[in-house]
């Protein structure tokens, strides 16, 4: 039973998940092994989920959880750098695609460069969840949130600049 | 701002990002953990039980050399058993966590890390001192030489360096994540202001 409800919420919530880890680990190997860690975090989980309303909160706290965890375990904070993989193509010229694809890392790359705090309410927000769901996921006030989101924003202009 | 919002949420969607859901290697880990646990209970019985065989080898017949093997395996294995299986009895349930509460069970994971970490060096020291004793007897004539004897305490010589190299590694490592927990703490206080 648990088991049937876990590969839907996989199959619901994967590439959401996926993309909450890639914000944490740049190497695409470890990301793999981190995201089998997130999954399998989940599927422990799950049972201890009694309000199913709350699901991507749930969801999304745990997978930053056990980023987190890793992090602290070897810490991958990304630099500013571009990465080569993870952008769908264009039908542009190879020119255009190149600037296009290194705007377009910088962007994604300033995201991975937040400090955690910041990275982690930007990425919930990306994700579409609510500033509630976001307080929720994160344990802290729906003010704070709002602060975070704004600090957030602000060491993005900074990070962007500097690139 | 509106315009870097837009194209950033566009990009973050877009991403081309897998990952491979291997659901029969879900349920092979949560036996693996569970069986790790196990052989850790397992070392610790039998290791009681080896070394409670050699003390009434000892006694019987008046033997040195079991002695000194009973004493090791009585005194170094157990606590050891008992501190893992206590370390990894206080897992953490990652959906009670708040991402501060998961920085501060890192906190308490190296700190028990430190204490199983500090019990593996004494049971390198008692393994060396072990050998020491028994090439010490040997040269007193207390325990007559044969020639296992240099192949065992070459082995246990060989186990109490590979611990004590082993131990050194690992308190470096659990140093640089103790570090990395405290920088991460500094920057979620600096966030809830």
């Amino acid at each position: 039973m648990v088991m049937i409800a876990f590969e839907q919420i996989v199959a619901e919530l994967e590439p959401a998940i996926a993309r909450i880890v890639a914000s944490y680990e740049r190497n695409p190997a470890t990301r793999q092994d981190l995201a089998q860690e997130v999954l399998f975090a989940i599927f422990k989980s799950l049972p201890a989920l009694r309000d199913p309303a709350k699901l991507r909160p749930f969801i999304f706290r745990i997978a930053h959880n056990r980023c987190l965890d890793h992090v602290i375990r070897h810490s991958n904070r990304p630099k500013l750098d571009p990465l080569v993989d993870d952008l769908p193509g264009t039908d542009a010229s190879p020119e255009q695609r190149f600037l296009s694809r290194e705007r377009s890392l910088t962007l994604i790359e300033a995201v991975r460069a937040l400090e955690i705090p910041y990275r982690q309410v930007i990425t919930l927000l990306l994700e579409d969840l609510s500033y509630t769901e976001i307080a929720e996921t994160l344990g802290i006030t729906i003010s704070n949130v709002g602060v975070r989101v704004n600090r957030a924003k602000t060491q993005l202009k900074e990070l962007l600049n500097e690139s | 701002m509106n315009n870097l919002a837009a194209n950033l949420k566009k990009l973050w969607i877009e991403q081309d990002l897998n990952i491979t859901t291997l659901n029969r290697r879900l349920r092979y880990g949560a036996i693996y953990w569970r069986a790790l646990s196990m052989i850790s209970v397992v070392a610790a019985i039998a290791a009681v039980g080896a070394g409670s065989w050699f003390a009434m080898k000892a006694v019987r017949q008046r033997d040195l050399l079991y002695a000194l093997s009973a004493f090791a395996l009585l005194v170094a294995v157990p606590p050891a058993a008992v501190a893992e299986v206590r370390a990894r009895g206080q897992g953490m349930k990652w959906h009670d966590q708040t991402p501060e509460g998961t920085i501060r069970y890192a906190l308490r994971r190296t700190v028990i890390t430190e204490r199983l970490l500090r019990i593996t060096f004494f049971n390198g020291c008692v393994l060396s001192a072990l050998v020491t004793a028994v090439w010490i007897c040997v040269l007193l004539g207390l325990i007559p030489k044969q020639s296992c004897i240099v192949t065992i305490t070459g082995i246990w010589l060989g186990v109490a360096m590979g611990t004590l190299l082993w131990v050194r590694f690992k308190k470096n490592s659990n140093q640089r994540e103790r570090e990395r927990c405290e920088k991460l703490l500094v920057e979620y206080t600096k966030a809830a202001e």
